[in-house]
């Protein structure tokens, strides 16, 4: 049976818990809003005199694995190992904040226990209405003075994860990237769905960065053989002046982020080897040059055998959910897929519209989408 | 250089400072550097006791409602109502030459105001410390800061100075009660 903490407890750790197993602390926030858990590893002066020590949704790990971080449905899971912390780390915070609009004072509950092989050695309970405008709580520290010890804050900030970070004078770390806020935020498209790609109020688009991903299959069975299947990422561009080309691999055309056509193509995966796959960049900023871009894939070698590829290709923007276009059709022998055309929606944003057609060739493609290009062969 | 005692320890007081008098007995405290909730009103005071453990009137209870003793031997000089600012929140004077002889002992104590409608306890206080200051040529003589042992308690006695034949001792009690300041008052026979 777990002891119940209430704020202001504190008590030697060793009278709860054996302080040289892994440890576990648990968090978790029921409500409306987004929640995001943190665990600080600070020095003698409370401050993070080293980032590393600041485990959270885009840092997982401590240096030396002491510290490391994972989800439970709701709810963050800290494993710790104290007797392995350097010297210089004697307190561990652990944090939950709001992440975007709300207080605590609207949370319907939240809970923090210490656990010690999955069972409860110490829980705190609390619920909206022992918060007012808080934005981030400190549910509880676990310090070093002479001995490790517990002390359950259960207190916090209005200020939400600045503030914790101005706290421990951690200011200096990035704040995580948008990209990763809202990674639960993906729309997948139909075929011939279009979507908008949202924009914030006042701000540029930013950089839009198309990938490519595929699986590249193991060899099937024993005697099997490993088939490699290399996917190019590429596109057809249109801008507002007329001009017209293409950006593959293929021909080395890469393109150019800050002059014209505003699309560059990163280096080529040739077997699909890299986790990430292929990227294609497109600048923002500069829509109000762009026409259109029909962008596409196509087998340089092997096989068409788009079902084993079973292709996905990303639309990434800063502030607009992600958007999927699975290439969910593999019947074609066709060595080319149309995936997606991006079309510019009053110099504000791009409308993102699912095609995945077949095609023969870069030519076929151009021909069926009116791009009136003269096209020859070439190498990579 | 003051003696730095920990929970426990007794230490002579007047033996080893011949001819001291005149001393202040300053404590402080951090508090609550977060958000939300209610301020933190610490509150010293002295309360001077027979041999009995008990006061022998409510006029022996020096405190923010009773701040100077008949005697002229104690005086609590103010009360700080949020814990703002460094070095001692709270001082009480003591004319060692005045204490009544029936007085033999003095004991310090802390106690958080309104603590239960406020949800606070020493748990949230940091930092806490008592020192004996020789009040005539500002040295600090004894300090003894009370770590990590406080939790729910909302109640501690900090010290107490007693009577050792002619001289004085200074004792670091460190002891941590529930109840406030009126359990304190019911423990040394005060009328509240």
């Amino acid at each position: 049976m777990a002891s119940v903490m209430q704020r202001g407890f504190r008590d030697k750790l060793e009278k709860h818990v054996n302080i040289s197993d892994k440890l576990t602390v648990e968090m978790s926030l029921n409500g409306d809003a987004e929640y995001d858990y943190c665990c600080f590893g600070v020095d003698a002066n409370d401050k993070l005199s080293d980032d590393a020590y600041m485990v959270f949704y885009n840092q997982t790990k401590s240096p030396g694995q002491e510290i490391i971080m994972s989800r439970n449905g709701a709810a963050a899971v800290f494993e710790i190992n104290l007797s392995r912390l350097p010297s210089k780390i004697v307190k561990l915070v652990f944090t939950a904040n709001i992440d975007g609009a709300g207080t605590m004072k609207n949370i319907r509950s939240f809970a923090c226990s210490l656990k010690k092989g999955g069972a409860e050695a110490l829980r705190l309970d609390m619920s909206g209405a022992n918060f007012s405008s808080e934005k981030a709580i400190v549910a509880v520290e676990l310090y070093k003075k002479d001995v490790w010890r517990i002390n359950c804050v259960a207190s916090g900030f209005n200020g939400g994860l600045s503030d914790l970070l101005k706290s421990y004078g951690g200011s200096e770390v990035t704040p995580p990237p948008q990209e990763q806020q809202k990674a639960a935020h993906k729309v997948e498209l139909k075929k011939g769905q279009k979507v908008n790609l949202e924009k914030p109020h006042g701000v540029s688009l930013g950089e839009i960065v198309c990938n490519l991903n595929w699986t590249q299959k193991g060899k099937a069975g024993f005697l099997g053989k490993a088939k490699s299947i290399d996917l190019d990422l590429a596109c057809l561009y249109e801008l507002k002046n007329g001009s017209k080309g293409a950006i593959q691999a293929l021909g080395s055309s890469f393109g150019n982020l800050s002059s014209p056509p505003y699309i560059a193509l990163d280096g080529d995966d040739r077997t699909g080897s890299s986790a990430d796959g292929e990227f294609l960049r497109i600048n923002g900023a500069r829509i109000s040059e762009i026409k259109r871009i029909l962008v596409f894939t196509f087998i340089y070698d092997g096989v068409a055998n788009w079902r084993e590829a079973d292709a996905v290709v990303t639309v990434k923007t800063l502030s607009s959910p992600d958007i999927i276009v699975h290439l969910d059709e593999y019947g074609s022998s066709s060595i080319l897929c149309a995936i997606a055309m991006l079309e510019n929606i009053n110099n504000e944003t791009f409308s993102v519209e699912k095609l995945v057609q077949f095609y023969n060739g870069q030519e076929e493609l151009d021909k069926a989408h009116g791009w009136g290009m003269q096209w020859r062969a070439g190498r990579k | 250089m003051a003696v730095s005692l920990s929970k426990g320890q007794k230490v002579d007081l007047t033996k080893t400072n011949p001819g001291l008098t005149k001393i202040t007995v300053g404590l402080g405290w951090d508090t609550n550097k977060y958000d939300g909730g209610f301020d933190f009103d610490l509150d010293t005071a002295a309360f001077l006791l027979a041999d009995s453990g008990k006061v022998a009137s409510d006029a022996d209870f020096v405190f923010y409602g009773n701040k100077d003793h008949n005697s002229g031997a104690v005086k609590h000089n103010g009360d700080n109502l949020t814990g703002a600012g460094d070095g001692d929140d709270e001082t009480i004077s003591i004319d060692l030459s005045k204490i009544p002889a029936e007085v033999a002992k003095v004991d310090f104590t802390v106690t958080i105001h309104e603590a239960e409608e406020r949800k606070q306890n020493f748990g949230q206080v940091s930092n806490a410390y008592i020192h004996v200051v020789n009040e005539t040529s500002n040295e600090e003589l004894i300090r003894y800061d009370l770590g990590e042992d406080y939790s729910v308690e909302t109640a501690v006695i900090v010290a107490e100075l007693y009577r050792s034949g002619a001289e004085w001792k200074f004792n670091a009690i460190g002891s941590g009660f529930a109840g406030g300041l009126k359990a304190l008052c019911g423990n040394f026979g005060v009328n509240v």
